[in-house]
């Protein structure tokens, strides 16, 4: 077994590694991650995370839902760390396991993998506890700084991804009666159990027929049930696909879609191209403002264009951004997360957009179920993927966008050599100027896995919380040195030579011990150090 | 580090050692129920003066009536306990702007409570006396604080209040304008000697009633209610409600892992039987839950100064808790109830 092995069979225990394989583990992690493109490509099938938040027990319980690494391709997008009990554990073992399996995990940034927010909500203060110095807190955030800023699913199948999981007491396909039609998507409990099927829709014809059991989820109330346009002649039956040109060549396959792009937060006013993405600079904390700042803080919201954030980062963005940005850059859909959804997924803006999230009973108080999505591959074209997002496969329609014009041509796909002659009336919906009609790649099939936070101890919520229980001045002491880090910062600027800081570290060392003063009131230090992680995330009744 | 926001559940599990590991709130006496539920109020103190420490609040007697130790709360506490005192002292303006004369105002479990020193700082009100309600052993703790000298003299400072006069006892403080009186309002009194049914009153309940068991909690609000048939009337609840959906249900199970029931709770889960409860009185009753209130009664130009506040990164979670508290209120016996009427509440 090696070293690698063995860290992993330690911290899914639960168990921190000792200081120096973190080092070493950060090291190697780095050395991976910096030969990665911003945004980084993830063939299909691929299963997608939203963000866990230090909540360890619940990351276990979703790779026992969705399946074990390297069985199951993960792709996390980002917020792995702060507000729960177990940031350091949960973001070690993924990190671990990127190192052991490169190629069967992907992990990009979220807000939260920052110096500044980590330092507010909990993951730093969690690392002092744990190792007595800020030192594994530095060394992840300088991994942070390396992870990609996006992801890029190919090769997606318009299929809902073949069931690869089989949980034993459950036959999961007598439970719905059966319907007819193709299954765009498909809803499964913790058990494996069908909750919900959902027909691809027929935009010519009756709504979206759906067959449910559970729930229904947070569905976007701005979803037509009804035909949204009626230029379309009743004569085009399904499957949904606009007739190509006369005379083309170019027949998309049937089952192919675009990419799916992956984003912790959302876009950006500053980004209206992939290509602007790889152009960033990534390797650095994250900016207060700007596209990469944007990218990690922003959410879609229903509105018209672009708004202001209540966040006070990044941006809100509305449908009709989401559905130009996906037609200018041949995707299918946009897969993020960020923020708190209470039935673990919520498609947006006619499936054009989905936020995942991952954290059950986030904060162990909010109650909500979490979600992971399922895409799966593309196997008709022999299995091998096209490297590039083309705009190449089967198209939908997503509404009007006026003043697209000739874009909205099927097959607009410049990767296949097909010249586009403006708008030259391709697929009768093809209208110049204003109420034209967007035809974006099919939405892929996919499959939603929800469940529940892991089962808590005994006394209900803060379930198997660490105890600490060093006196008043030992945890003075950690704390002091805890943030050697800090005062070697302090000691750079006053320009200090390394023995006047030793001197200096061992009077004050003395100082603190010696009148038990709080070592926060010399200004070098911080000494709170669990405030943080337990106020707020026990119940105020009495907020 | 056992959380300080956790009161002291090992104190309270003291001879019940190696039993059963189930419930804790079913194995408590009745004495150790009150502990927990008195115990509330200095969860409330500590995100008072978190909220005030981070700005969002200006209280400079918070301090004082809080003990050592409290914790910085997370940002969507201190919005949370911003909103809550934001929306009462709203009402309480509204109150005190109601009729002209004397009035006076009841406050159910009080605590360590600012508010009468703020109207009296803020001066724009006068005429008024106060009258805070709460277990003996709570208003121990609260006088003990008020009589430091570092209190009493920023009372003297910023309020021209003088304490010192006061009839202090061990629980009650007597004065012409403010006091406090001990009480468990679950033994009410036949009559109460200072309270004065010819008087305009406000009763206000911040997290109180609910600790009640229901049929307690609607005596307490018959009682006042009849003593005060005649007069200009109008009550302020906040409380946490909608215990029936997926926060609500963790919400109840993380407080009961604390030993605290929130005894009124499914009575009144929902704006409607809020609102029942008091329109059941005869008062015009109004309920909003605080996330309408910060919505829709602090000024566009507060939330973007508590925007800056402090970087907040739980939107979302902020909306869920905040529509999970509710301020209800009611009116009554008014000639003119405008300024009543001009507090905006959901149609």
């Amino acid at each position: 077994m090696s070293d690698l092995d063995r860290a992993i069979a330690q911290l899914r225990a639960c168990r921190p590694i000792p200081e120096p394989q973190v080092r070493e583990l950060c090291y190697r992690a780095r050395e991976l991650l910096i030969e990665e493109s911003n945004v980084v490509t993830v063939d299909a099938p691929v299963t997608i995370c939203g963000d866990i938040h230090g909540q360890f027990h619940d990351l276990m319980e979703l790779f026992r839902v969705a399946g074990d690494v390297p069985d199951t391709s993960y792709l996390f997008m980002g917020d792995f760390v702060d507000r729960g009990f177990y940031s350091l554990e949960s973001f070690l073992l993924l990190l671990c396991l990127k190192v052991r399996y490169p190629d069967r995990v992907t992990l990009i940034r979220g807000n939260h993998e920052s110096r500044q927010i980590t330092t507010v909500y909990g993951f730093y203060d969690e690392c002092v506890r744990k190792y007595g110095s800020a030192n594994v807190w530095r060394y992840c955030c300088e991994v942070f700084d390396y992870l990609a800023l996006g992801a890029l699913v190919l090769g997606a199948s318009t299929e809902v991804p073949e069931n690869r999981i089989q949980q034993s007491n459950y036959d999961t396909q007598t439970t719905l009666p059966d319907i007819e039609g193709e299954i765009e998507c498909e809803v499964l409990d913790a058990n494996g159990e069908v909750r919900e099927k959902i027909l691809r829709r027929q935009f010519n014809l009756a709504p979206a027929q759906t067959s449910r059991i559970g729930p229904a989820p947070d569905r976007d109330p701005n979803e037509p049930s009804s035909p949204i346009t009626s230029s379309i002649p009743p004569s085009q039956s399904s499957p949904s696909q606009p007739q190509p040109q006369t005379g083309s060549l170019f027949k998309p396959p049937p089952t192919t879609t675009g990419a799916l792009l992956c984003v912790h937060g959302g876009l950006s006013p500053l980004i209206s191209h992939l290509n602007a993405i790889r152009l960033l600079d990534r390797k650095q904390e994250v900016p207060h403002e700007g596209a990469m700042c944007d990218l990690l803080w922003s959410d879609p919201d229903d509105i018209e264009g672009w708004g202001l954030s209540p966040r006070g980062a990044g941006f809100l963005f509305g449908a009709d951004i989401v559905r130009k940005f996906n037609h200018q850059n041949d995707l299918s859909m946009i897969c993020r997360a960020h923020q708190l959804v209470m039935e673990g997924y919520k498609e947006m803006f006619e499936k054009q957009i989905v936020t995942v999230w991952s954290a059950p009973n986030y904060c162990y108080r909010c109650g909500n179920v979490a979600a992971v999505m399922e895409v799966g591959e593309d196997g008709s074209n022999g299995g091998s993927v096209r490297r590039v997002a083309g705009g190449e496969g089967r198209r939908e329609m997503v509404g009007a966008e006026p003043g697209m014009g000739s874009r909205n041509v099927v097959g607009d796909g410049q990767t296949n050599g097909q010249q586009v002659n403006g708008g030259g009336g391709g697929g009768g919906a093809s209208a110049e100027g204003s109420g034209a009609v967007v035809w974006n790649l099919a939405t892929p099939g996919r499959r939603y896995r929800v469940f529940e936070a892991a089962p808590q101890g005994t006394r209900g919520m803060p379930a198997k919380k660490p105890v600490e229980r060093q006196d008043v001045t030992v945890r003075k002491l950690s704390a002091f040195r805890a943030d050697e880090y800090r005062s070697d910062v302090t000691c750079e600027m006053l320009g200090l030579s390394a023995a006047q800081r030793a001197v200096l570290k061992v009077l004050l060392l003395w100082l603190a011990s010696a009148t038990c003063i709080d070592s926060s009131r010399c200004g070098l230090y911080r000494a709170e150090s669990d405030a943080a992680l337990s106020a707020g995330t026990v119940e105020d009744a009495d907020v | 580090m056992s959380a300080p926001t956790i009161p002291k559940l090992t104190n309270l599990r003291k001879g019940a050692r190696g039993g059963a590991r189930g419930g804790l709130s079913g194995r408590l006496s009745q004495v150790d129920k009150d502990a927990v539920v008195r115990s509330t109020d200095s969860d409330a103190a500590s995100s008072r003066i978190s909220a005030v420490e981070a700005d969002y609040l200006d209280d400079p007697f918070a301090k004082h009536l809080t003990g050592e130790s409290w914790q910085k709360r997370l940002p969507l506490m201190n919005r949370g306990t911003y909103v809550r005192t934001t929306a009462l002292d709203r009402i309480v303006d509204t109150f005190l702007s109601s009729t002209e004369g004397h009035k006076q105002i009841i406050s159910l479990g009080a605590g360590s409570d600012t508010r009468y020193f703020r109207l009296k700082r803020d001066k724009k009100h006068d005429n008024f006396s106060y009258h805070e309600l709460d277990f003996e052993e709570n208003n121990k703790t609260k006088i003990g604080r008020l009589r430091t000298p570092q209190c009493l003299d920023t009372i003297k400072a910023l309020c021209d209040v003088n304490l010192d006069d006061a009839g202090t006892y061990e629980s009650e403080l007597l004065s012409s304008e403010y006091s406090i009186h001990s009480i468990d309002l679950r033994k009410l009194p036949e009559k109460l000697d200072w309270l004065d049914g010819n008087t305009p009153t406000l009763l206000i309940s911040e997290c109180c009633l609910i600790y009640l068991s229901p049929d307690e909690a609607d005596s307490v609000l018959s009682y006042f209610s009849s003593m005060l048939a005649a007069v200009p009337t109008a009550i302020a609840i906040y409380e946490p409600f909608r215990p029936n959906d997926p926060f609500g249900k963790t919400m109840i199970r993380n407080l009961t892992t604390r030993g605290i029931v929130l005894q009124t709770i499914e009575k009144y889960a929902d704006p409607k039987s809020q609102q029942q409860r008091l329109a059941d009185r005869n008062f015009t009753a109004r309920v909003a839950d605080t996330h309408f209130i910060w919505s829709n009664w602090i000024a566009e130009t507060e939330q973007e100064r508590i925007d800056k506040l402090e970087w907040m990164d739980e939107v979302e979670e902020f909306v869920l808790l905040a529509k999970h508290y509710c301020v209800a209120w009611g009116w009554r016996n008014y000639q003119d109830d405008v300024t009543w009427q001009a507090l905006p509440s959901p149609a």
